[in-house]
């Protein structure tokens, strides 16, 4: 098997969400539904001296976010019925419509925030690496269109040496299910146990 | 509203479920216990046998309340793939198993012969899918990467909760059969659904705290279900009004006594009554727990 992954360049990306508008059209989502969603990660203090200048500890970057196509992923585990599940020769993780029952449950264990159950459909959809673009030796549509070339896509071979497995925040931490997901961190980078930081926009992501 | 109570509202369908099935169980499981016994009545026997109905009619109401939530249950078959890898599908699996069981079960008590030591077989095994089947309710949600749910509060209050709510059943469906069963046996139903009570309590305080300190990049518990102490005491209390009111609604009627008067009918109004502040209170813990709903990250 040829695992396929993503690379995230977290010093480039302006949080544009051109990568979110495109995966939007291509895929024809409904109202409500994206697959790839830009989080805004902010924290910090601004503090001022006895001299009256201020310094800044605060922090603030973005995380575009499809779906991470897991090592061992939350909602494949949980599935009732086999439809979620990883594809033997690419690692791409997608939902097979014609089992799936719609309950939800893979929404409710991904700590990526990525499946979502499409009530007019009746099942989950999610972000699948644009499979059908992959098998004919393209990028997923995000990859292609990101202004700052901040995505990436291929093989886990030849990525996994631009950056570092995803365990920065407001990620959850590696180990839980093993990302696909390779990120070159910005210096404002917090790990992914992080408490101080906290995602800015979650009207707009959630 | 907060994020959590919308998201609670929007699985409504489950807390039903998680409210009424496994109370419906073990009130099966309870109210099946004296038909072991070898001095019942055959009219006795018969009667608590059909009015089984009423623990299985609340359990049935549960599941086909979770199944409105589904989005295509034309594939639902496809389930049965998942048992024992996910903890949904082994829900399920204990679902259809023990209702399969005790439907059987209650259909064969009309039948003109059911040998009596085949009637205490089934209904054994039965009332042990019950037991099994509330088991994998509470672990339905045992998910390492959902952090509020993966407390094993979480899942003992749920156990906790049935066995405050199906003694209290049982006994109003063995008061509504007239069924012979001693004062210590349904003393030892309320007392079990008041220690039960009292212990479920003390499990929600120490998930108050568990909780007190979650948060992830996105909210904290407080920010999704505030105020949640507060609907611990209000499922304190309504449970406990459950309990006396049940206590209160005087002894059980013996076979032969006469037709339902209006005293039976006050028993029945008290004990369903009681059963339905139960009912409530714990209708309010499982909003509180998908409420909670938290993972590890986003």
């Amino acid at each position: 098997m040829t695992q396929y992954a993503f690379y995230f360049d977290s010093t480039r990306c302006t949080g544009c969400r051109t990568c979110e508008m495109a995966c939007k059209d291509y895929k024809d989502s409904s109202e409500g539904i994206h697959f790839r969603k830009v989080y805004d990660y902010e924290g910090g203090t601004c503090s001022m001296d006895d001299d009256g200048q201020f310094s800044s500890q605060a922090f603030v970057y973005h995380m575009s976010l499809g779906c991470q196509h897991c090592n061992d992923p939350a909602c494949v585990q949980v599935c009732p019925t086999g439809a979620m599940h990883k594809d033997a020769e690419t690692g791409l993780v997608s939902v097979d419509e014609g089992k799936c029952i719609g309950c939800g449950y893979c929404a409710m264990a991904c700590p990526y925030n990525v499946p979502t159950v499409d009530r007019t459909a009746g099942h989950s959809v999610k972000c699948d690496g644009c499979a059908e673009r992959v098998a004919e030796g393209k990028n997923p549509i995000c990859v292609d269109a990101c202004p700052l070339r901040a995505l990436e896509f291929g093989p886990l071979e030849d990525i996994s040496g631009m950056g570092e497995v995803a365990d920065i925040a407001p990620l959850p931490p590696a180990h839980y299910t093993g990302p696909n997901l390779i990120i070159k961190a910005t210096p404002d980078a917090q790990p992914a146990t992080d408490a101080t930081g906290i995602v800015a926009n979650p009207v707009e992501v959630m | 509203m907060a994020a959590g109570f919308a998201f609670a509202l929007s699985e409504i369908s489950l807390v039903l479920f998680t409210t009424l099935a496994p109370s419906g169980a073990v009130a099966f499981a309870l109210m099946g216990a004296p038909l072991h016994r070898g001095a019942l009545d055959a009219y006795a026997r018969e009667r608590i046998s059909k009015l089984l109905c009423i623990p299985l009619i609340v359990t049935m109401v549960g599941l086909v309340a979770s199944a409105t939530h589904l989005g295509n249950p034309d594939n639902a078959l496809y389930v049965i793939a998942g048992i024992g890898r996910s903890p949904l599908s082994t829900e399920v699996a204990g679902a259809v198993v023990f209702l399969a069981l005790a439907g059987v079960f209650w259909l064969l008590t009309f039948a003109r012969r059911f040998p009596l030591a085949a009637q205490r077989a089934w209904l054994g095994v039965a009332q042990l899918a019950a037991v099994v089947f509330v088991g994998t309710v509470a672990f339905a949600y045992w998910q390492e990467t959902i952090a509020t749910w993966h407390l094993w509060e979480a899942s003992a209050a749920l156990c906790l909760n049935s066995l405050v709510g199906g003694p209290l059943l049982a006994l109003f469906g063995l008061r509504a059969a007239k069924a012979p069963v001693s004062e210590a046996f349904a003393k030892g139903l309320l007392v079990t659904a008041g220690v039960a009570l009292a212990v479920n309590i003390a499990v929600y305080a120490l998930q108050c705290i568990d909780l007190a300190a979650m948060r992830n990049a996105m909210a904290s518990v407080s920010d999704l279900a505030p105020g949640f102490p507060a609907f611990v005491a209000a499922f304190a209390v309504l449970c406990a009004a459950g309990c006396v009111l049940s206590a209160r609604a005087g002894k059980t009627p013996a076979v032969g006594d006469g037709p339902v008067g209006r005293g039976i009918c006050r028993m029945l109004v008290m004990s369903g009554g009681g059963c339905l502040m139960a009912f409530a209170g714990i209708f309010l813990m499982r909003f509180a727990f998908y409420a909670t709903h938290m993972t590890v990250g986003l």
